[in-house]
């Protein structure tokens, strides 16, 4: 365990570099939205009132739990126990999965009820976004599934890369949080 | 004195990084009159003599700030790419671009399917840079040159679409238009084969074991984000107009122009690595 706690005090993970990329294509994207927003703001009221807040409010639950048994992972890695670390990953895992069904049944509910990226700007922006922060939620999921698959044996890079897997874990729950005030929230108010 | 070979039978784990560096070191330190290493499908003599054996490498890698500029010449500027038409426009406006510029969109399109081929030039030499990283074998460098291969093609072929709508100018207006989408949609969908590319380089080097790795641990993880972006293209087919659209904000301004940041940017830092493979081979003792 000598190495993880030598990469503990060591250097920043290099996918900070991609977080940060990544972090500002989204900043663009919501920046983007806003300025929308501004020049349609009944329209975009009004198709926000449309989605289900209950869904979206599961879904932040379940991410951030999710995230939560990340980081409890990451601790164990460092004490160095990978029993635990594998079963904190099982969990968050299977934590984790319970958000792609909640959201492929809203994406089929609103499907059903005739809403397409085509409808309006709002949902058009609904589908990209949330479509693009699936498709980092899938990466996610891949990625703490090979951690689980490393975890079977402890190797020298271990720390760096389960360090590195919750930190992108982490910045999807972030972007969900965001994504979930600016559609979602929105509505409510 | 007695020369090590080069390439063994066996290929032991840093095979690759000899071949790349002490053929350097060799090639410059090297009398003449040195045993000549084991290469079996070159003139081992004449690469032992060579004043500098990696210049191929270098001017592959120049192919691709040299290929930077004649796409931005050709494709944006002679082709009025800055940015595309809009997909929401009437047939007749899209037909107007080729009957006006008939002209600079045939010379423009004829130097992109000419130059088009430097991609694979410029995908050539980062792959030698990439066997100067692999330990276990050479896949990840074949990938890339896969990769860039393919690229190539989406290069040559988009712009055949668009010079044939410029050869024909007086054709339907509805006919010139589908050229001109085919030619962008298989221009921005075949995004998966630079992300092959992209994807293989940053794996190679973000396992480079070196303590001061080639490229910059950061760069790879750029390169991983480029792959990652260019997934937005997926919403190109689904939105005529609009920031995702084929001229929209995101989908050519942000994600499209990225793949010219990502060739810049690819080109310093591996033009940087063979500088240094180069210093490294030059302070390289030649065993005796």
């Amino acid at each position: 365990m000598r190495e993880m706690a030598q990469h503990r005090s060591g250097s920043v993970p290099g996918i900070l570099t991609f977080i940060a990329a990544d972090t500002a294509n989204f900043i663009l994207f919501f920046g983007y939205f806003m300025v929308e927003r501004m020049a349609q703001p009944a329209l975009f009221a009004r198709s926000a009132a449309m989605l289900d807040i209950r869904l979206g409010l599961l879904n932040t639950v379940i991410l951030i739990t999710s995230g939560w048994l990340v980081a409890l992972s990451v601790e164990a890695a460092r004490a160095g126990e990978m029993d635990k670390v594998r079963c904190r990953l099982r969990l968050a895992i299977g934590v984790g999965l319970c958000f792609g069904v909640v959201k492929t049944i809203e994406y089929a509910d609103k499907m059903a009820h005739g809403l397409t990226p085509q409808t309006d700007a709002f949902f058009t922006f609904y589908y990209v976004f949330t479509g693009i922060h699936l498709l980092h939620y899938g990466i996610g999921i891949a990625l703490l599934a090979a951690t689980l698959v490393r975890a079977r044996r402890i190797d020298a890079g271990f720390a760096g890369w389960i360090e590195s897997c919750a930190l992108f874990w982490h910045m999807v729950d972030l972007l969900w949080v965001f994504l979930f005030a600016m559609l979602y929230l929105q509505g409510a108010l | 004195m007695v020369a090590r070979p080069i390439l063994s039978e066996t290929g032991d784990k840093d095979r690759k990084t000899e071949m790349g560096i002490i053929m350097a070191s060799r090639a410059r330190s090297a009398p003449v009159d040195r045993p000549s290493p084991n290469i079996p499908s070159t003139d081992a003599a004449r690469v032992a003599m060579a004043p500098d054996s990696l210049r191929y490498v270098r001017f592959c890698l120049w192919m691709g700030p040299v290929l930077l500029v004649l796409l931005v010449v050709f494709f944006a500027v002679l082709g009025h790419n800055i940015p595309p038409y809009s997909a929401a426009l009437p047939a007749e406006e899209i037909a107007a671009h080729f009957r006006q510029h008939t002209t600079s969109a045939r010379i423009g399109m004829t130097g992109m399917m000419v130059s088009g081929v430097l991609y694979l030039v410029w995908g050539m030499g980062i792959a030698k840079v990439m066997e100067a990283a692999e330990r276990d074998n050479d896949l990840l460098s074949r990938l890339q040159l896969w990769g860039a291969g393919f690229t190539t093609l989406v290069l040559v072929f988009p712009p055949a679409f668009w010079l044939t709508a410029a050869f024909r100018p007086e054709a339907d207006a509805a006919i010139l238009m589908m050229l001109y989408d085919a030619g962008w949609i298989m221009f921005d969908m075949a995004f998966s084969l630079t992300m092959l590319q992209v994807t293989a380089f940053a794996i190679c080097f973000l396992n480079d074991w070196r303590a001061v790795p080639l490229i910059p641990k950061p760069v790879s993880w750029f390169a991983i984000w480029v792959a990652v972006v260019f997934m937005g293209f997926c919403f190109l087919p689904f939105f005529p107009d609009g920031p995702f659209s084929r001229s929209g904000f995101f989908n050519y301004w942000v994600e499209f122009s990225i793949f010219f940041w990502a060739m810049l940017i690819l080109s310093i830092f591996t033009l940087r690595a063979l500088a240094r493979l180069q210093r490294e081979a030059m302070e390289q003792p030649v065993h005796a």
